[in-house]
């Protein structure tokens, strides 16, 4: 059901001129994925700063609330690119993308890592207070730094994935995967 | 000096054939070479920022570039792993691709840029060197490896 409806929109965004013009054009395609990946180095580098400070592998001289809060802001910016190239990224290729399994994981992930980052902010400002210069996070928030990090590792690895056609609907796979990946156009 | 014969047997090489035959091995190496490439990017993004004083101004600049500086040499570390090991699979390719000598050529800049003029220079107290060759290194800097990305980026393009 719905997969059905999945693929229903993913059609109908495929008969919009600008889906196949934007897919068709060389230079704008490649330039939005140029910068969807570039943007990583903004994003996820500053993420990556921010989480080995809390783990209390770099910049441990650095207050911990200073790095979150002064980092946050370049690190969104990024954030805001990365999300707003990966929607016309899948606006280019709806129906192929929304049948690709690692999109689906990478879709997943994607929810987690925020769900994560948004109860990271809410344990740190609850208590930053009194481990703000330790060289180490409390546990409990090394904890959500390592899953940060591993769930973005994850995102990257499904994205760089999607490319590759071992799952796509036209090959014949087993049913789990059928399902995972909503082959329901036969 | 040609050096087709070195790509070719790259190419034929084991780290070449396991690249080639294993398309998943092929993917986590180019995973993990975009991750490392993030995090090689923070730690310049972080560096360069703090010396144009636009993020965590209120922390010593000395501070912030020696800290950043071990994880670059970590994240170049496995960048130049991943890169060989991505390489080598499609050497012959690449040999004939443009825009992987312009990577090489950007690499190749931008380790240079690092070893022998930048890090020299951030590790003397920074109070001590005049704010606009901080200021001009930061952005040379970011310009460096914003071109080793992009036309890395571009190889796939191009192929």
């Amino acid at each position: 059901m719905l997969n059905d409806l999945l693929l229903q929109f993913a059609e109908w965004l495929d008969t919009h001129a600008w889906s196949t013009g934007l897919h068709e054009s060389f230079y704008m395609y490649n330039w939005i994925e140029s910068t969807h990946v570039l943007t990583l180095m903004i994003f996820l580098g500053m993420l990556c700063v921010i989480d080995l400070r809390m783990l209390g592998l770099a910049m441990t001289q650095v207050p911990a609330s200073k790095i979150a809060a002064r980092l946050n802001t370049p690190m969104m910016i990024g954030f805001v690119i990365m999300i707003i190239t990966g929607l016309l990224l899948y606006y280019a290729v709806p129906v192929r993308t929304t049948q690709s399994i690692w999109f689906r994981i990478k879709f997943v992930l994607l929810i987690v890592a925020g769900v994560n980052a948004w109860l990271f902010h809410r344990r740190m400002t609850d208590s930053v207070s009194t481990w703000d210069t330790d060289k180490k996070a409390p546990k409990r928030l090394r904890y959500a730094a390592g899953l940060s990090l591993a769930l973005w590792a994850g995102v990257v690895t499904t994205g760089r994935l999607i490319a590759y056609d071992w799952y796509d609907c036209y090959r014949v796979q087993s049913d789990l995967i059928a399902w995972a990946a909503g082959c329901t156009a036969g | 000096m040609d050096l087709l014969p070195v790509f070719e047997w790259m190419e034929t090489s084991f780290l070449g054939q396991i690249g080639k035959t294993y398309g998943g091995v092929y993917a986590i190496g180019q995973s993990l070479h975009l991750m490392s490439l993030a995090l090689l990017g923070g730690t310049v993004l972080v560096t360069d920022l703090r010396l144009l004083n636009i993020v965590l101004p209120g922390v010593s600049s000395n501070v912030i570039a020696d800290e950043a500086h071990k994880w670059f040499k970590v994240a170049l570390t496995v960048v130049l792993a991943t890169g060989i090991f991505m390489a080598a699979a499609v050497a012959i390719r690449m040999y004939h691709n443009p825009f992987y000598w312009a990577k090489m050529f950007a690499l190749a800049s931008g380790i240079v840029f690092v070893f022998a003029i930048k890090r020299p220079l951030l590790k003397r107290p920074h109070e001590d060197i005049n704010p606009l060759i901080l200021k001009m290194t930061a952005v040379a800097s970011m310009i460096i490896w914003f071109s080793v990305a992009a036309t890395g980026r571009w190889i796939g393009f191009s192929g």
